[in-house]
């Protein structure tokens, strides 16, 4: 037997694809208890992971690395099984039930590809503005903050708080916007978002200024996901019926 | 008002507790039908709790961790009594119930005052998020009830112990495809729950995916009923190997809800 075929019988295994999962299971088990113990993770989120990985210490972040191995074996697994099941089914009578599970997988590996562009072309920057300030873009634009509000109860309570914020360019302004929680604004692949607001000794705004590539992919992802599991199980139920 | 509804659910949901123990050791007709009306009561008490706290604070009553136990109990009663509906298995109330009360106790026992909402929560996501993440996990619950049921009727027909308990419980076959089903149900709505969670991120903090322990945990609990249905539909994984995998796999769903708050920290309000 040649050592493709070994290679290809390795990942058309379900054997392959269930010790690949527990593998991962067991890393990332592993990781969500390292994780609050280690102070370095407090920043994990606030780089590019392959770059916060590469800034750390082996000994820590050797998990992190390990379940892109494992992941990266998996995916090879999926697409490997994936071809292999179309390939055997082709002229089936019910082409989509065939397809539906194919697709689930074609999701999976969309989250998992949007992941990859997020740990490695992510950009986030936080940090308190106040009234006035000026964010540059990398593109040459220019965010002002014009104003912070908060509304406050008569108990001190905080119910809500927004920035009104205006793009330049050059010099001129071109666009306004508020942003609030769960209410960013975006230009040009940036997303601006205001996560709390203070009003001692003056008023500012924590902001963060981030981009995210992978967004849109796993947003694709979800809903190839989701579509092929609702057709998967209402041919089944159909099927039963 | 609604402490009282809160109260007398709890009071219903004891009681049916109680009549559990009765009717797993000698069930009668009678005791199942006592059984179903203490839930089916307990449960319309809770379903006007969850309503009048509704009204009260204006939002899904879901934003704290008595909240959070309460909902997720009024989940599994309602996943239960459409059990009950569909299948007529009476020693299901016994398995379920205790699980029922001991989630009720210990939310009865968590801090119960209405907060207003932070500024991120109030968001229309947290209705879709949490009440997709709920459905799910109940229906897991579900599942391990079955699993249970499965592994207890195996031992039965393995040792040719064919008494009492063993009529009463349903057949292998059928609890192997309840357990199945429950499993079909719940894990397109663990994952509706974890994509709505990452969209909701992403336009509360700039990032689908923050590595948050409640998030890790999610996903931990997503592998294990992905491989639930790829060894049963792929290797044909049935019956105690499946029961095994299910009770298993609630057991992450527990960790997910109560552990990750108590032994990790996390960015999640529950």
């Amino acid at each position: 037997m040649g050592m493709g075929k070994k290679i290809l019988d390795f990942f058309l295994s379900l054997r392959t694809a269930l010790w690949l999962l527990f593998v991962l299971l067991c890393i990332i088990l592993y990781g969500s208890f390292i994780m609050p113990l280690k102070e370095e993770f407090q920043t994990l989120h606030v780089m590019p992971l392959f770059q916060w990985m590469a800034d750390n210490p082996l000994g820590s972040v050797w998990w992190l690395w390990a379940a892109v191995g494992v992941l990266s074996l998996l995916t090879a697994n999926t697409l490997v099984c994936s071809i292999e099941s179309v390939m055997k089914k082709t002229g089936a009578r019910n082409m989509l039930l065939t397809l539906s599970p194919q697709v689930i997988h074609i999701g999976f590996l969309f989250v998992l590809l949007a992941h990859l562009f997020s740990s490695y072309g992510s950009f986030k920057e936080t940090g308190f503005v106040a009234r006035g300030t000026t964010v540059p873009l990398s593109d040459g634009t220019s965010v002002l903050f014009e104003e912070i509000k908060a509304d406050i109860d008569s108990s001190g309570y905080v119910g809500d708080w927004s920035a009104g914020i205006s793009y330049l360019r050059e010099g001129v302004r071109f666009k306004s916007d508020i942003i609030r929680p769960n209410s960013p604004s975006f230009h040009g692949g940036y997303g601006i978002y205001i996560k709390t607001v203070r009003f001692q000794p003056l008023p500012v705004a924590l902001i963060e200024v981030s981009r995210d590539p992978g967004a849109m992919w796993a947003l694709i992802g979800g809903i190839l996901f989701l579509s092929g599991m609702t057709t998967l199980l209402a041919l089944k139920i159909k099927k039963e019926q | 008002m609604e402490i009282y509804l809160f109260e007398i659910a709890l009071t219903f949901y004891f009681a049916a507790a109680i009549v559990c123990v009765m009717e797993f050791f000698k069930g009668t007709r009678t005791t199942s039908i006592i059984l179903l009306s203490l839930a089916v009561i307990g449960f319309l008490f809770h379903s006007s709790n969850i309503i009048a706290r509704y009204v009260i604070s204006g939002h899904i009553p879901i934003a704290n961790l008595h909240e959070a136990s309460s909902f997720f109990s009024w989940c599994i009663v309602m996943i239960f009594l459409f059990l009950e509906y569909r299948y007529r298995i009476g020693l299901l109330g016994s398995f379920i119930m205790p699980v029922v009360f001991i989630l009720m106790l210990s939310s009865s026992m968590l801090p119960r005052k209405m907060e207003p909402l932070s500024p991120v929560l109030q968001s229309y996501w947290l209705g879709i998020h949490t009440v997709l993440a709920f459905v799910g996990d109940a229906a897991f619950a579900m599942a391990f009830g079955i699993g249970v049921m499965y592994l207890l009727q195996e031992h039965f027909v393995k040792s040719k112990h064919l008494g009492g308990l063993f009529q009463r419980l349903p057949s292998l076959q059928i609890l192997d495809e309840i357990n199945y089903k429950l499993i079909t149900l719940g894990f397109p709505l663990l994952t509706l729950a974890i994509i709505t969670g990452a969209l909701w991120a992403e336009s509360a903090w700039g990032s689908y995916w923050r590595w948050d322990p409640k998030e890790v945990w999610s996903l931990i609990t997503w592998f294990i009923y992905a491989v639930v249905l790829h060894v049963r539909l792929i290797a044909g994984w049935r019956g105690k190997r499946a029961a095994i995998l299910s009770i298993l796999g609630f057991c992450a769903v527990l960790f997910t809800f109560f552990g990750v708050n108590f032994i990790l920290q996390s960015k999640h309000v529950f």
